[in-house]
């Protein structure tokens, strides 16, 4: 694909972001954030809805199991060798620092890589940061997960035929990381958290507001 | 090719020898999850010579294939590209960081806790192979 084209449908998965009056970086960033580690979202993203398998139960689950949870939601996929672990090391980290308040957590990584990415995969790569639970990971079918991302003007893109060459460095995300409180509602963009500068502290103190606030 | 740059570079440069890059390399590590999932690996690298260094691939008998990638995220979007050379400037240090620059292990064979040899390659300095410690999913403890 282009660049062009790739930024087109770059700004159309992130237009929903963009309509809410969020500045998203446009330049070539490192890992660690320019802007703000913390967006605040709220009136700006829908609250949490989806409709997925929890690959830890082989069942279907929505947004009901997470109710008067705060909830990190995070899409990505394991074969991700880098960014994708960094994001799940920094939320193992972020349930450690959250101390007797970490088990309340809930850290839901949706995968976008349908093809590499079965139940048994996802569940063995999510048991390696944390326990269900705290660490749940979510598979969708191909219209679920299109239905969960347009929610969330999440953009991905994840070319797994046979013959795709190097799928890993084809494979793309939004690195959106979002908390919603334990009502739903979507609380912020945590914009450091995939990056090797999360601020936990930050997030932690921001998650513990939303468990007050319920 | 190889022969010509050595040639060119004996007659520009007189002392030819003690200009020629010597690379260390520091605190190599694997953050290694799954078989059948990539494990990306960091090193720092310092070159102590007079002449900057030229890192065009890696290796590893515990990878099946490695390569140098680059994780960037642009506008939002986390993606991954392929690194065709990695310049180690002459008396200066390039780091692989988590988020960042990358060895992408293919098919990792190893176990945490023990070490897996990588041959890195460079384009104007003899190979150079390093041990790297194999972590889990936590990465490398910090302060290491």
């Amino acid at each position: 694909m282009s660049r062009q084209a790739l930024d087109r449908r770059t700004m159309l998965g992130l237009s929903g972001l963009a309509l809410g009056g969020l500045a998203l970086r446009s330049a070539w960033a490192d890992s660690a954030p320019a802007g703000p580690a913390i967006v605040p979202l709220e009136g700006h993203l829908p609250p949490l809805a989806f409709r997925m398998e929890n690959v830890e139960t082989g069942r279907p689950v929505t947004e009901a199991a997470f109710r008067g949870h705060p909830v990190i939601l995070y899409f990505g996929f394991t074969r991700c060798p880098d960014t994708c672990p960094l994001t799940m090391q920094n939320a193992a980290k972020l349930v450690t620092l959250l101390g007797k308040d970490g088990p309340d957590l809930r850290v839901a990584f949706v995968t976008i890589d349908l093809a590499y990415d079965t139940q048994a995969r996802l569940k063995a790569y999510v048991a390696k940061f944390g326990k269900p639970p705290v660490f749940t990971g979510l598979r969708g079918t191909p219209a679920e997960l299109k239905t969960a991302a347009k929610r969330f003007g999440v953009y991905y893109r994840a070319p797994t035929g046979p013959d795709s060459p190097d799928p890993e460095s084809a494979i793309r995300h939004s690195s959106a990381t979002y908390l919603f409180g334990p009502d739903g509602r979507a609380v912020a963009l945590l914009a450091s958290f995939p990056t090797s500068r999360p601020d936990l502290p930050a997030v932690a103190a921001l998650i513990r507001k939303t468990m007050d606030r319920s | 090719m190889r022969r010509v740059l050595a040639a060119l570079a004996c007659l520009l440069l007189p002392a030819a020898a003690s200009a020629a890059p010597a690379v260390t390399a520091q605190g190599g590590w694997f953050r290694y999850l799954l078989p059948q999932i990539p494990a990306g690996g960091f090193v720092t690298l310092t070159n102590a010579g007079d002449t900057a260094a030229v890192l065009t691939g890696a290796s590893s008998p515990a990878c099946g294939s490695a390569m140098l990638h680059r994780s960037l995220n642009r506008s939002g979007m986390d993606m991954m590209i392929d690194v065709n050379s990695i310049t180690i400037p002459a008396h200066g240090t390039f780091r692989f960081a988590p988020g960042d620059y990358h060895i992408m292990c293919m098919k990792p064979r190893m176990t945490v806790g023990t070490t897996a040899d990588v041959t890195l390659r460079f384009r104007n300095a003899p190979d150079l192979t390093v041990p790297f410690t194999v972590y889990g999913a936590d990465g490398r403890p910090t302060g290491q």
